[in-house]
Order: structure tokens, then C-alpha cells, then sequence
């Protein structure tokens, strides 16, 4: 008999027996759509975290920092030349961070300076929330940080964005010509942008800083890499060079393991429930066999073969199995969408960001259905191994 | 009366090694019952020629459908063997004899056992699907039969719906598809009204007088002992006796198809067929 034609079969007996498949396969179905729904919720926890500390490009860049011991080379621009040339470096860009304080009008606030040239701004990936960036390195533009805005009481609407005045405080370290702590003022610059930060902090152009003062050593440097997977050896060699580095990706992986470790306990959880759907299933199963013990008689009589009677098996709980792990996996993707959609909704209206914290990969899809069969074959084995060695009169005699 | 082993000698005198289809050698059959074994079959030793119509009768327990299910191959003897075209059925193993009895013979039983999710048509057509052909092969196959008795309109029922005397014909006619050289019954009319009774057996005639084919009915209905050419009566495991009804029997091979059995005037009376 062929193949087909015993799937076939099986179907026809599965919805025969409507109500008892259908609540076999709701039992799979909740087994597997638990496992999505924990798992999904492990991966877009997971993936909240880490979409917000670093994109793709962020892991192909480092940065250079002057250590707390005062122990790493300076970041000079002869130095950000010596690691240009370091094989896979694409590109070094540094930075000068001061504290500052600024003055709006009559209002004044103490707040910190960030020299950036626009390339070290694409570097750092941060995000404009309103207005723009500034034109040139050397524009009398600036950007303000969200938190510096609402200090300030800066409106929203761009065309009502103020200029400031800033008063650097200078550092020996940065500028061995100016005088210490000296307070160099730059005044009237247009405030162009608004960026997503909290802490309250203004992005000056570099040269417009570097005008004002005599910048010779900077206190961070990103780096760039071509090739982000060899960014381990890169960083070793930078750091042989007597820098210090900082990179995301160190974060990163911590979190994974975290998460790691996470997802493991939510999956603890999931295995439960597929325990008791399985049981359910094979319980399912065992009935069916009993329930069908003439016909398997009537299959032997005639003549079916013993593979024909163990496909029989097989393939009604390859069925139950495959149904319920598709089943599952789409439910309990809905029910991650639909939990993910309510909690938006309250957190909208609280005031609060929209998140997604329900992902699903696709790999988690494929070793779901993969098992969703595994299972199948594994519940059917020993009812279709039973079912193979009935004995014909016996079989075709049993009510 | 003609003593057992005399009337085989009879049969074997008229065969000759073309003609011989069964030969059941000194089959003993114990079945174990608690812990003692009851012997169900003596000794028994029958052989059966091609074109015969053969009817096994006796009082209830006394061994008939066990001899036969020992000749279908259902039912392993403690000891003796069974040889069908000369093969011994029970020196294969017990897929191989079932793939092999299948191809030259089919059982029909007292009641009708169904593969309950599938319907009529479904049910005739597995052993069909069993023997490798496709659906639409298959189902072809089972409206032709179905149409032979006039049934069509019962192809889309489930069996179990149906009344036991249409339930028998489908049975038949399950039993059939095959177009097997060898029918046997085991009280294929046990169950059934004598309308529908008098039906299956002028069927098994027909079948056997018509087309050729070998019949071998288990039944304790006295009324048909004539339609045998060969009356095996049994007593207690034993071949008590044996009725020779055509003394000059002569041995044919089977000819043309089931379906063929319209050409030769199958009567169907449908108003009492469908009760």
C-alpha cells in the first residue's frame, strides 16, 4: 500500500474521530505554543536589550579611552595615525568631552561639551529625535541632548529652537597651552537638533571648539574595523600599542548569556506543558489502538504488510504531531503579538514607548517543526509496534 | 457413507498435478485454554481440486472454521502443513503468506468487519489500495463491483450504516476485487434473513459454476449441501464423513473475471436487497 494512501487513511480515521483529534491536537498545539510564546519572549527581551546598546555596525567599531589610571598613551592626532595604519582598521575618529556650563537667555546650566567632528556623531550611532545635524565641523550649529531640552524648557517645534552661549572649562590634559581651568566662551550658537539622550549634554563641532581652543590631545577615539569579525584581533593590537579599549560587544555577549540562561528556565516551563500534551497524545494513541485492533485484523486479512500496519500508526501520530506543532507555533506567535499589543496599548497611554519584546526567530520555527515530527514518531513507535504484532484471528475477533 | 481416507483416495484419483489446488497434510491443531491444550484438530488431511465447490459442515466446536482459517492461512497448525499450488504456506513467514494467500484466495466471514472511517466504496476498494494499485485504479475497480450488484447508490454510506444483508454483499464483494482463484466463507449466511441468505449462496454458485473458481463454505445450513460438488462433514476435529455429489467431478481452471458474472445472468432482485 502506498504511502500516501496510508496518510490518507489516517486522515480520514482522525476525522472520524473529530472531537477526540481535535482535542489531541489542541493539547500538542498548547504544548508547542507555550514553548514559542516563553521562548519568543526570552529572544525579544533578549533582543530589545541588545537592538538598543548596538546595531550591526556597532559591533565593528571600538572605542579608545583614556584610563582611569592615567596609564594609556594619549590620544593625540599622531597616535590616531598609528592605528590608522593598523591591516582591517577603516577608519579612527576622535572626539574632546569638557564640562561646560551654557546660558540661554537668563537661564543658565551646568552641562558638558562634546567636540565631535560629524564622523565621530555617524560613528556613535546616535539618533536625531527632532531638527538635524549640523553642517560642517566648523558651523556655529549645535545639537542638545532630550534631557538638556527639558532643563531648558526648549519647545519642540524647531523654528523656535534658541541659540546658547557655552563656557568651556579647559583641561591641562587636553590643552597644555591654555590655563588651567580657564573658561573660554563661545558665544551665540543656533541649537539645530534635538538628540534621544536623558543626561543633559551639548554636541559642539569639533573646529568650532578646536577655534576657541588649543586642542592637542582628545579623551576618545572610535575605531572602525573592515572586517567585524576579526575586531578581537585588531583591538588586541591597538591595546598592545598601550591604549585602553571599550567595546559594546563585550555587553552584548554578557547579556546573551544572561539570557542564555533565561530563555533555559522559560523553556523549563514550556517542556511541562509539552509533557502533558505528549502524555495526552500517546494516551490518544494507545485508545486508538485498542479501538482499532479489528481493523487492523480486517488490514491484515487483506493482506496488508507489517510496514503497511506500522505506517498506519505512524503517520495518524506524525499527523497529531506536525498539526499541533504548526498549530502552535502560529498560536503562540499570536498570543506573543497579542500580549506585545496590550502592553503597548497601556504603556501608550501612560505615556510611555511602544516596544516589541516578542521575537521569534526563524530558526526557533524550523527546530520546532522539526521536533513537532520528532515527537510524532517517538509517541507513535510503540502503538504501531503493538499494533504490528496482533495476531490476525485475534485482531479480527476483538470487540 | 464413505470412510475419510477412502474418499481421499477418490479425490486424489481423479487429480492429476495440474488440478491439485489444496493439500491439508495431517494437520493436529491444540489450542490452549487455561493450562491445558484441547485438541481442535485430528490428523485431518484433505485435498481439494481446482473448480471444486466444497462445503464443510458439522454441530458447532467441531473444528470447521478452524480448518478453515488453517487453509486461509490465518490460523498456524500445531502440526501437519498446508500446501496451496504446491507451496507450503506456513514454511513462509507470516507477511510472506499473507501477500501469497491474498494473490490466489479470499475469506469472507460470517459477519462484515469495516475499516469504519472509510465508506463503501473505500472498504471494497483496500484490498486493491493492499495490492499496489492507485486510488483512482482502485475505486474504478470498486464501482464496477458495486455496480455488478447494483449497489451504487450505497458507495458513499459508511458500512456500519448499512443493514446486515447489504453489509454481506459489500462484503462480498470486498472479497472479490482481487478476482481470487480460491473463495472460501466461513457461515457466510449466519447472520442473514433467507432471502438474503438464498442470494449469497446462488452468488457462491454462480461463482463457482460460472467463472470456475473454487469455493470452499463453512456453514451448518443443511439446505445447501447440494449445491457442493464435495460435502466434508466433521465430528469432533475429525472428518467424519464425505458426500461425494458429482462422482465424476471434473477439474476446471478458473475462466474470465468477476464483472463477468453480469454476461452470465446475475439476478438481482433490488427491492429485497436493500432490506
Amino acid at each position: 500500500m502506498k504511502i500516501s494512501q496510508i496518510f490518507f487513511l489516517s486522515l480520514k480515521n482522525l476525522a472520524d474521530r473529530k472531537i477526540r483529534s481535535i482535542l489531541t491536537i489542541s493539547g500538542v498545539c498548547i504544548g508547542f505554543g507555550f514553548i514559542v510564546y516563553l521562548l519568543s519572549l526570552g529572544y525579544g527581551v533578549e533582543k530589545l536589550t541588545t537592538d538598543q546598546i548596538s546595531s550591526p555596525d556597532t559591533l565593528s567599531i571600538f572605542e579608545i579611552s583614556l584610563s582611569e589610571d592615567g596609564e594609556s598613551r594619549a590620544i593625540d592626532d599622531k597616535n590616531i595615525a598609528e592605528i590608522g595604519n593598523i591591516n582591517n582598521v577603516e577608519h579612527v575618529e576622535a572626539a574632546a568631552i569638557l564640562p561646560a556650563s551654557i546660558n540661554v537667555g537668563p537661564v543658565k546650566n551646568d552641562t558638558i561639551v562634546k567636540a565631535y567632528t560629524r564622523k565621530f556623531f555617524e560613528l556613535e550611532e546616535l539618533k536625531i529625535i527632532n531638527g538635524r545635524l549640523f553642517i560642517e565641523d566648523d558651523s556655529r550649529e549645535v545639537l542638545i541632548t532630550k534631557g538638556l531640552q527639558k532643563i531648558l524648557n526648549i519647545s519642540d517645534n524647531e523654528s523656535f529652537f534658541p541659540a546658547l552661549d557655552v563656557k568651556i572649562m579647559t583641561n591641562l590634559a587636553l590643552s597644555p597651552t591654555n590655563e588651567s581651568d580657564d573658561l573660554i566662551l563661545i558665544k551665540s550658537l543656533k541649537v539645530v537638533g534635538i538628540i534621544e539622550d536623558d543626561s543633559p549634554s551639548v554636541i559642539v563641532p569639533f573646529k568650532t571648539v578646536r577655534s576657541s581652543i588649543d586642542l592637542v590631545n582628545y579623551n576618545v577615539a572610535r575605531v572602525k574595523v573592515i572586517d567585524a569579525n576579526n575586531l578581537t584581533e585588531t583591538r588586541r593590537q591597538v591595546e598592545k600599542l598601550g591604549f585602553s579599549t571599550n567595546y559594546i560587544g563585550d555587553t552584548v555577549s554578557q547579556i546573551k548569556s544572561f539570557f542564555n540562561i533565561f530563555r533555559f528556565i522559560l523553556m523549563g516551563f514550556g517542556i511541562i506543558a509539552m509533557i502533558v500534551a505528549l502524555l495526552g497524545m500517546f494516551n490518544t494513541l494507545t485508545v486508538s489502538l485498542l479501538e482499532r485492533t479489528q481493523e487492523i485484523g480486517v488490514m491484515k486479512s487483506l493482506g496488508a504488510k507489517r510496514k503497511t500496519i506500522w505506517w498506519l500508526f505512524i503517520s495518524e501520530s506524525l499527523i497529531i504531531g506536525f498539526l499541533g506543532g504548526v498549530l502552535g507555533i502560529i498560536m503562540g506567535n499570536i498570543a506573543g503579538k497579542a500580549t506585545n499589543t496590550i502592553f503597548n496599548f497601556y504603556a501608550l497611554q501612560n505615556g510611555g514607548r511602544a516596544v516589541d519584546f516578542f521575537y521569534t526567530p526563524i530558526y526557533l520555527v524550523l527546530v520546532m517543526l522539526i521536533l513537532s515530527i520528532l515527537v510524532g514518531l517517538i509517541t507513535g513507535l510503540y502503538p504501531a509496534k503493538r499494533a504490528v504484532k496482533i495476531k490476525l484471528l485475534d485482531a479480527i475477533k476483538y470487540e | 457413507m464413505i470412510n475419510n481416507k477412502i474418499s481421499d483416495n477418490v479425490v486424489l484419483g481423479r487429480m492429476d498435478s495440474h488440478n491439485l489446488i489444496i493439500q491439508v497434510g495431517n494437520i493436529d491443531k491444540d489450542f490452549e485454554v487455561a493450562t491445558e491444550y484441547i485438541k481442535v484438530l485430528h490428523n485431518i488431511t484433505l485435498t481439494i481440486l481446482e473448480g471444486e465447490f466444497i462445503i464443510i459442515t458439522g454441530p458447532s466446536g467441531c473444528g470447521k472454521s478452524t480448518l478453515l482459517h488453517t487453509i486461509s492461512g490465518w490460523e498456524e497448525p500445531t502440526f501437519g502443513n498446508v500446501l496451496l499450488f504446491g507451496e507450503d504456506i506456513y514454511a513462509k513467514d507470516e507477511e510472506e503468506r499473507a501477500i501469497f494467500c491474498n494473490k490466489k484466495m479470499t475469506m469472507v466471514s460470517q459477519k462484515s468487519y469495516w475499516v469504519n472511517s472509510l465508506n463503501v466504496l473505500e472498504n471494497i476498494a483496500l484490498p486493491y489500495l493492499i495490492s499496489g494499485y492507485n486510488k483512482k485504479e482502485a475505486s474504478k475497480k470498486a464501482m464496477q463491483l458495486l455496480n455488478l450488484l447494483e449497489l451504487e447508490e450505497l458507495a458513499y454510506y459508511k458500512p456500519a450504516d448499512l443493514s446486515g444483508g447489504q453489509q454481506q454483499r459489500i462484503n462480498l464483494l470486498r472479497a472479490l476485487i482481487n478476482n481470487p482463484d480460491i473463495v472460501l466463507a466461513d457461515e457466510p449466511t449466519g447472520n442473514l434473513d433467507s432471502l438474503n441468505t438464498t442470494f449469497v449462496m446462488d452468488l457462491f454458485q454462480k461463482i463457482n459454476k460460472d467463472l470456475k473458481r473454487t469455493v470452499i463454505v463453512v456453514t451448518h445450513n443443511p439446505n445447501f449441501l447440494d449445491f457442493a460438488t464435495r460435502v466434508i462433514i466433521m465430528k469432533d476435529g475429525r472428518i467424519a464423513d464425505t458426500i461425494l455429489n458429482e462422482p465424476n467431478f471434473v477439474s476446471t481452471k478458473p475462466v474470465g473475471d468477476i464483472l463477468d458474472l453480469k454476461k452470465h445472468g446475475l439476478k438481482i432482485e433490488k427491492k429485497d436487497w436493500l432490506k
